[in-house]
């Protein structure tokens, strides 16, 4: 199990994350000898009250110009942004960056379906819900203000 | 469903492919498919799969990429939800 650990600034416990296309859509890209747009660093907030990942609309923005499309909606609870919610989602790739800075520390998940939601004036790009939880150990020390992730 | 629901501006991108699914669902959990995927197209419902990745890999399959299509769990909780107007499948006359 890799462990990394971060401080709880004003804005929660925030982490490194990369997106990019699905491994489905991307290799569908390949084979039509199209190009496959680059992985995008965001920064994520980690949010316990979240059903399901949530990132930024500016941030999707590149991979929907390049084809990713929503395959499904979901009713979500996503107290930070209003409740209960009944949106559409996509299919990304979301890699957890450790912070060692070593790739085969990271967390990939290839395929995970994520939501479309306008976040960028919050100071995050992504908001990591429990769907991505619940591959890790995650503990909030708030009288150190650190927090440990571990996956 | 006591709580209010906000219903996203993005699904209208899949309004046809909603109001299919929502006539559809009565009679697919009438067979026993919930929790089972439905692959819909438009007005069609073109399959059922056991895993969402399945779903999502036939239409990959069957459409180029960026085409618009629904891999939807089959769920009960959906015939509940309080669906605008739009979203509804007109009844036979």
């Amino acid at each position: 199990m890799n462990t990394m650990n971060g401080p709880i600034d004003a804005d929660g416990a925030l982490v490194d994350v990369l997106i990019e296309l699905s491994a489905a859509a991307a290799l569908t890209l390949r084979n039509s000898g199209l190009a496959v747009p680059a992985p995008v660093p965001l920064r994520a907030v980690i949010d316990t009250a979240a059903e399901v990942t949530c990132i930024d609309t500016q941030a999707l923005a590149p991979f929907v110009a390049a084809g990713a499309t929503r395959r499904r909606f979901v009713l979500a609870n996503l107290p930070a942004l209003g409740g209960l919610m009944l949106n559409s989602e996509y299919a990304m790739s979301v890699t957890l960056v450790h912070t060692s800075g070593n790739p085969r520390a990271n967390l990939v998940l290839r395929n995970l379906p994520v939501l479309e939601q306008t976040l960028g004036p919050l100071g995050y790009q992504a908001l990591l819900g429990r769907d991505v939880l619940e591959y890790c150990l995650f503990i909030y020390d708030g009288r150190s203000k650190t927090f440990l992730l571990a996956f | 469903m006591n709580r209010p629901i906000h219903f996203s501006p993005t699904l209208e991108v899949l309004r046809a492919e909603i109001v299919t699914y929502l006539r559809e669902l009565p009679r697919l959990l009438a067979e026993g498919q919930e929790g089972r995927f439905a692959l819909i197209k438009g007005d069609q419902l073109l399959s059922i799969w056991d895993t969402f990745d399945d779903a999502c890999q036939a239409g990959h399959e069957l459409f180029p990429m960026g085409t618009v299509f629904l891999a939807q769990p089959i769920e009960a909780r959906y015939l509940n939800c309080p669906w605008p107007e739009q979203y509804l499948p007109r009844k036979a006359t």
